[in-house]
């Protein structure tokens, strides 16, 4: 490695140089995250979910629910297989280790209540009930973190 | 005040599109040599000849890949570079330090 002993450089360039490496850094970190991501997502998993429980066996045509299912779940991938490159960058994932477990933990809990409809409706009940609060729940984790991350950016 | 070992420069990563492109890539786990070059806002043959020295010395990891049928190349930092680069950044940190402790005035970066 090549390295000089300080001096060749000012103190008004070392504070431009550091400037430079943070705008890089945010830039990066900054991914341009598509809008249309956590609603394409929370709509597609809620769909999938649907028709999972709706291609029950106590259900008539159920047939019919079975591809859409497999369609809303290629759909699905494609989507964050997209939306994590995006912009031709992978992103770090942002926040703390604590903050990133407390959304998970919302997102299993959500998942959770909506199996709660069971109770009454069955288990496609909680399919489709567990589909839309998950699908909620993406929606306002997607939406929060996409304002977290402009709110970087402006920085 | 003194240093005991004052924190030194990099003269691999000190020009300005070197660091813009070492801090681009610090600051994800990889990116694409086109979303690279249009942050630092160079020529191709720039950013190849840059990350050619930067691959040189063990900064900078080049993965070639296809999206679809398309060659891309992927860029991303090493641990080393992530280490050369957070030293060189110390090392800037510690100029505006002193400086500010000598009594100067340095446009704020913060």
């Amino acid at each position: 490695m090549s390295s000089s002993e300080r001096g060749p450089i000012s103190a008004t360039d070392a504070a431009a140089a550091l400037q430079t490496i943070q705008q890089a850094r945010n830039a990066a970190q900054a991914g341009p995250a598509p809008a249309w991501m956590a609603p394409a997502c929370a709509v597609l998993f809620a769909g999938m979910q649907a028709s999972i429980g709706l291609s029950g066996p106590s259900a008539g045509r159920s047939w019919v629910f079975i591809p859409v299912a497999s369609a809303c779940a290629a759909a699905l991938l494609a989507v964050m297989a997209r939306g994590a490159r995006s912009g031709g960058v992978v992103a770090w994932p942002s926040g703390s280790v604590a903050a990133r477990v407390r959304v998970q933990g919302l997102l299993v809990a959500a998942y959770a209540l909506g199996w709660l409809i069971a109770i009454p409706f069955g288990a496609q009940g909680g399919w489709i009930g567990s589909g839309v609060t998950l699908g909620l729940a993406q929606w306002i984790a997607g939406w929060s973190s996409a304002r977290a991350q402009a709110k970087r950016a402006e920085r | 005040m003194t240093r005991a070992k004052p924190p030194v420069l990099n003269d691999v990563i000190q020009h300005p599109t070197r660091l813009s492109l070492m801090g681009f890539l610090m600051g994800c786990a990889e990116a694409e040599f086109a979303a690279v070059r249009d942050y630092c806002e160079v020529s191709d043959a720039s950013v190849s000849r840059i990350v050619s020295a930067l691959e040189t010395a063990g900064y900078v990891h080049v993965r070639k890949g296809y999206v679809g049928k398309r060659p891309r190349t992927w860029l991303s930092l090493t641990s080393a570079g992530r280490t050369a680069l957070a030293q060189h950044v110390a090392a800037l940190q510690a100029i505006v330090d002193d400086a500010r402790a000598a009594g100067a005035t340095i446009p704020t970066d913060e």
